[in-house]
């Protein structure tokens, strides 16, 4: 197998051709998820009205192109009106996190010492704890709300974040350049804003994205679990959780969610790797 | 993927920051060392450990206290329960006593095996757990044999195709596998190898290990699916590193074989993939919930999820505990693992 | 016949090379033949594509870069870039490349004689593979060959020094028993006091082997006793190619005396040295005609409408030059009289006893320095021997452990600190500016430090360095590295300080920009009354910029005093040392 690896070499043309596509289709899916976060609950008002009477349709079912759940909810208009509920919440988790990440990651590595001691056990603390163990059983304890769990998964995002951004600080600080600031002493809040923080963005950027991947999938997992969204409310996590029941009478009810999930986390994801690799060959001119 | 976080750990290129995800041996013992030096680190590593898992027991012990309402009543559960009883289980409990004393009590009794009772079951919390260990363990066992043997291949022959097609398909591949939570998985292959093409069983665990283990594959798919990506993304990096390296130049240079510089640059790559595995073990609890959950199996994670809805505390502190234990021993087993990995340590003994 | 035969199996050759990169030709052309046992030094400056002839010549260019042209090793033709199977055949017993780096040449995780035994048994072959005895038996042959004991052949190459690490590789390398050897600058990480053995133990193992060498180097001077023939590289074409004797003693071509006249001599100090102006035109955006034109003294209208092609010229050799037909002999420079004597005036700068460790390990043992006010004082000393780290603690980016800093006679401490009194000019240009930040914002943001009554502008201090004031748009990204030191410099005099410390300044640049930079900075000096702590490496730089040195060795002054008088007659073992590996 490994007779002729070594000596293949990809045409270096073939991969910039290929990358804005990448990167338009990710947009394009984020765009319309965006509008659907939006304005969904403008296009299907009575997306969560239960309707007895028009319980379980299958697929294609006139009226309901994807069929309807066990309370007779359409699955399209559901899956769109839960989009809101499903995404913005992790839009501020990873956002929530990038703040508390970038403020306390560049006061430990810029000053570093005992803060940093104390931040990275607390970053050992919270791995031995896995989200969604952690989600399950304090937000399911407390029964904590959507905004809850929201601030509940910040704090256990925003570890990872400050080691990040503070490995990053400690990469940068011992560069010439920054050194040169200091000599020039320069106030600390200068070199931070000014030098460290330009200097960080695609640390922050790449990092940002794929926290909001993780978010989705984490609060989505714990929507599941049928913790932090109320019974009723339109959320991918919660349809699939519904619709697993009706998995075989109709499998769009939980097939629909599940695919919409992984589509926007995966265009998420794509997006942190297509800008980056857009970094890397810029960096490389 | 869908236990929830992994961290990038480096897996982007152009972040590579120092120590997120490798266990960077964080006590300076560079110097004059010698045997004491290897001493010292293993002994601050498991003073590190011991010292987390007893932050653990504390929050786990104070969660009963911090949780809303009543604590006999998180005890007792929802049961009518006579003023008699309240004051036999606050002797039992030792409710009237400060909190350290409580605490030390409760650490007390968990460290000499008395976990407790399950007030839904009526059982006790040791046999619940031995009746559902097995499943997740197999569960854990046959996801993770998996992962590890596929995913390792292709992390390096996308490697060493770095850029070519084969490697954008197993790149984007990845990616999907890394976005798609366990249970949106687990629900999509239910659909299809359960109903649509119906070969595998949609729930249950089954009888004798034959058949647990044909009942477990398609969970242990499911449960494969996210570690595997992370695994082939890690791998894919590492190697690719390492691929670039100069003593792969160099060994090329010297007409050495293909196979013994895939070899060489493995030896090498497989270092950073080894000292993940304590995440890749966190991020498999977190999964195995939501696996067990969606193909309705007897195991822990099912165990876990039921026993926070029926605020069975007892079930609920004794997991968290167990699975907080787990993390920390393997994470400390990883983070050692380096002292053989790395020969580093070895010439600093000879010395 | 058979004798043509033979004689061409004897030789190495290649024809009409080129490299191409996404950014157009980088080599160009290149033509070159050795015979066994002889020994061909490629010289040229960085960008002038030496190292990727190395990489065409063993057929390891990375990936995104095409060569064309033949390759002829020892009977076997390749046609570039030739087949995965020619080339597994050929390198090995063939050919072999060396790199420059011993630090990541070998495995970190696999024993030293391992690698080499793997060498071993790719040329022997899985069928004809000794036993284990045998195997172990020629490692440690190859190790004595080397002159490295046969232990090393069980330790990682993490245990040794770099020096034992380069010659473990050579052993390597050499346990393929190529026909061609191509080592692709083997010294230039390595010691002052390593680089010579290295360099002697290459030629002598050629002769031993019969093999043909191909010695690259950024430096005229190294190749000189060691190779027969040298080939000078300038932007991807060879400018000038002959016997090694001829070239350097009478150099024809512009480029070739230019490249020779601004190595800076140890044994005087010259008034300026002699410079090539402008910087070294990059693939892609190479000038019509010949590409050195632009920075050619001698250059005609001639020269920027067609190309100069190699035509032969004096004792042997190959110019391609439209003017130049007889060796150059540039004016040498005037010798500067060094009779400078320290002031009873108090020090500028006085380091008292400074100590300084690392994570238990003593960097400086107590280390006593002063500088007067408009000195220049030099710190020698080889990577590991702390003079960086006393930099850093002078400059306040370390805290010594004990010991004191006086300026102006009063300890320095954190807030006593002013941009004004200290300021570094680094090794690195390419990190010494903030990548995210135009020249004029990163020299206005250094100008509002200053405390001068009438500050100068950033247009005057590009000016000082010798940049255009169009600069202040730019990013760094934008220039060469010359240019950014250049920056750099400017920017560590906006805030008018008194002592300027230059960390290496020069030691990464290449040999023409060196000689520019040093000549800028001894304007400076004079202009300014500026007081410079030189730290470096190479005896030779120091001796044209400070006046008196400290020579330093593990952490301590081993020996001081006028640059002349130290380096005409140096008192200890390791300052002797020094002297003879540059001049070797």
């Amino acid at each position: 197998m490994t007779a002729d690896l070594l000596t293949t070499v990809a045409a270096p043309g073939v991969r910039a051709r290929r990358r804005p596509v990448t990167l338009v289709t990710c947009l394009v899916i984020l765009g319309l998820a965006l509008f659907a976060a939006l304005f969904g609950h403008l296009l299907y008002p009575s997306a969560t009205q239960v309707n007895v009477l028009q319980a379980q349709l299958p697929p294609g079912s006139p009226g309901h192109l994807l069929g309807t759940d066990q309370l007779g909810r359409d699955i399209v208009a559901l899956s769109v009106a839960g989009t809101a509920s499903t995404l913005i919440g992790p839009l501020v988790v990873a956002g929530g996190s990038m703040l508390l990440g970038t403020f306390f990651g560049l006061l430990a590595g810029f000053w570093q010492g005992k803060t940093d001691f104390l931040l990275s056990r607390l970053t050992d603390l919270l791995l031995a704890l896995p989200v969604v163990l952690l989600g399950v059983v304090v937000a399911g304890i407390f029964g904590a709300s959507y905004w809850w769990t929201t601030v509940l998964l910040i704090v256990v995002f925003a570890p990872y974040d400050i080691r990040i951004v503070r490995a990053g600080v400690i990469e940068q600080v011992t560069k010439p350049y920054v050194e040169s600031a200091r000599l020039l002493r320069l106030s600390p809040w200068r070199i931070m804003l000014r030098h460290l923080l330009v200097n960080l963005w695609p640390l922050e950027r790449t990092n940002f994205l794929l926290n909001y991947a993780n978010a989705i999938i984490a609060m989505s997992a714990l929507s599941f679990l049928g913790v932090g969204v109320q019974q009723g409310t339109a959320n991918w996590g919660r349809q699939l959780i519904d619709g697993e029941q009706i998995l075989f009478s109709n499998p769009a009810a939980s097939i629909a969610p599940a695919v919409l999930i992984i589509v926007v986390a995966c265009a998420v994801n794509l997006l942190a790797d297509a800008l980056n690799a857009d970094d890397r060959k810029a960096a490389g001119r | 993927m869908g236990g929830g976080h992994l961290p990038d750990g480096g897996l982007t290129e152009v972040t590579a920051p120092a120590d997120v995800a490798s266990p960077a041996l964080a006590m300076p013992v560079r110097g004059r060392s010698t045997a004491s030096a290897v001493a010292r680190l293993i002994a601050w590593r498991v003073t590190g450990a011991v010292v987390l898992l007893a932050v653990i027991s504390v929050l786990v012990f104070l969660l009963t206290y911090l949780s809303p309402g009543n604590i006999i009543k998180n005890i007792t559960g929802i049961r009518p329960v006579s003023p008699h009883i309240v004051a036999e289980l606050r002797a039992e409990y030792g409710l009237n006593q400060p909190l350290a004393v409580q605490y030390l009590h409760w650490l007390g009794r968990f460290v000499t095996g008395n976990f407790g009772r399950s007030i839904e079951d009526q059982t006790s919390v040791s046999q619940l757990f031995s009746e559902r260990v097995g499943v997740t363990l197999l569960l854990c066992g046959m996801a993770f044999a998996l992962a590890v043997v596929v995913s390792i291949p292709l992390g390096v022959l996308a490697a060493v195709r770095v850029g070519g097609l084969l490697d954008r398909l197993i790149s984007v591949t990845s990616v999907i596998g890394l976005s798609a939570p366990a249970f949106a998985v687990g629900l999509i292959l239910l659909y299809v190898f359960s109903y649509f093409l119906p070969i595998f069983p949609s729930s249950g665990s089954g009888q004798g290990l034959a058949d647990t283990v044909y009942h477990l594959t398609l969970p242990a798919v499911t449960l494969a699916v996210g570690v595997g990506a992370y695994i082939v993304r890690l791998t894919r990096t590492a190697m690719t590193r390492e691929l670039r390296s100069d003593y792969v130049t160099f060994a090329r240079a010297r007409g050495l074989g293909s196979q013994r510089i895939m070899w060489t640059a493995l030896r090498n790559g497989i270092i950073p993939v080894i000292t993940t595995m304590g995440l890749v073990l966190s991020f498999m609890v977190g999964s195995t919930i939501l696996v067990e959950t969606t193909f309705t199996l007897p195991g822990l994670g099912m165990l876990l999820q039921s026993s926070v809805e029926y605020k069975d505390f007892a079930v609920v502190q004794f997991l968290t505990l167990f699975f907080a234990t787990i993390i920390v021993l393997v994470m400390l087993a990883v983070d050692l693992s380096y002292l053989v990995l790395s020969p580093e340590w070895r010439w600093q003994l000879r010395r | 016949m058979i004798v043509a035969e033979r004689a061409e199996r004897a030789e190495v050759r290649a024809e009409s090379l080129t490299v191409t990169g996404p950014a157009g030709d980088i080599v160009r052309d290149l033509s070159f033949s050795i015979r066994l046992g002889q020994t061909l030094g490629i010289v040229g400056e960085s960008g002038s594509g030496k190292s990727l002839t190395a990489k065409a010549v063993s057929g390891l260019l990375p990936a995104g870069l095409h060569a064309t042209g033949t390759v002829a090793i020892a009977g076997t033709d390749v046609a570039l870039p030739g087949s995965p199977q020619a080339w597994r055949k050929l390198r090995g017993a063939g050919v072999t490349l060396l790199l420059q780096d011993p630090f990541t040449s070998l495995s970190p995780v696999h024993r030293c004689g391992d690698q080499i035994a793997w060498t071993l048994q790719a040329r022997i072959g899985r069928q004809a593979k000794g036993t284990r005895k045998e195997i172990r038996a020629k490692v440690i042959q190859h190790l004595d060959e080397v002159n490295l004991p046969a232990i090393v052949a069980r330790r990682y190459p993490g245990e040794l020094s770099g020096g034992m690490r380069q010659r473990a590789a050579i052993a390597a390398a050499l346990a393929a028993s190529p026909r061609l050897l191509i080592a692709d600058e083997p010294t230039t990480a390595l010691d002052a006091s390593n680089q010579k053995d290295v360099l002697e133990l290459l030629a002598s193992l050629q002769r031993e082997h019969g093999m043909a060498m191909v010695l690259i180097s950024h430096d005229l001077g190294l190749v000189r006793g060691v190779t027969d023939e040298v080939l000078v590289m300038y932007a991807g074409l060879a400018v000038e190619q002959g016997p090694t004797a001829a070239v350097l003693s009478k150099p024809v071509h512009p480029y070739t005396a230019g490249l020779q006249a601004s190595d800076p001599p140890m044994d005087r100090r010259l008034q300026r040295l002699i410079v090539i102006p402008g910087r070294v035109p990059e693939p892609g955006r190479r000038p019509a005609g010949c590409s050195f034109a632009d920075r050619c003294s001698m250059a005609s209208a001639a020269c920027r409408r067609a190309e100069p092609r190699l035509e032969p010229a004096a004792d042997g050799r190959a110019v391609a030059c439209f003017n130049s037909r007889g060796p150059i002999a540039l004016a040498a420079p005037a010798a500067v009289d060094e009779r400078w004597q320290r002031g009873d005036d108090a020090p500028l700068l006085r380091a008292h006893h400074v100590v300084k460790s690392f994570a238990g390990q003593l960097a400086l043992h107590g280390v006593s320095i002063e500088v007067h006010n408009g000195e220049s004082v030099g710190i020698v000393g080889e990577s590991g021997s702390g003079k960086t780290t006393l930099a850093r603690c002078i400059a306040g980016l370390e805290r010594p452990d004990s010991g004191e800093i006086l300026y102006r006679g009063t300890t320095l401490t954190r807030e006593r600190r002013t941009a004004n009194q200290i300021q570094v000019v680094f090794q690195d240009p390419y990190s010494a500016l903030n990548p995210k930040m135009r020249i004029g914002a990163a020299i206005a943001e250094a100008l509002r430090t200053s405390r001068s009554e009438r500050p100068r502008t950033v247009a005057d201090l590009l000016d000082m360095v010798g940049l255009p004031a169009a600069f202040v748009r730019r990013y760094p990204s934008e220039l060469s590295g010359g240019e950014r030191q250049r920056v750099a410099i400017a920017r560590s005099l906006a805030p008018d300080p008194e002592l300027l410390i230059c960390d290496e300044s020069v030691s990464a640049l290449d040999v023409s920009v060196q000689a520019q930079i040093l000549n800028l900075l001894s304007d400076l000096r004079q202009e300014l009354g500026l007081s410079l702590l030189f730290i470096s490496h190479d005896l030779a730089v120091v001796r044209q910029i400070s006046d008196a040195i400290y020579v330093i060795q593990a952490g301590r002054i081993v020996e001081s005093g006028l640059t002349r008088d130290v380096l005409r007659a140096p008192r200890q073992g390791y300052t002797r040392r020094l002297i003879t590996a540059v001049s070797q």
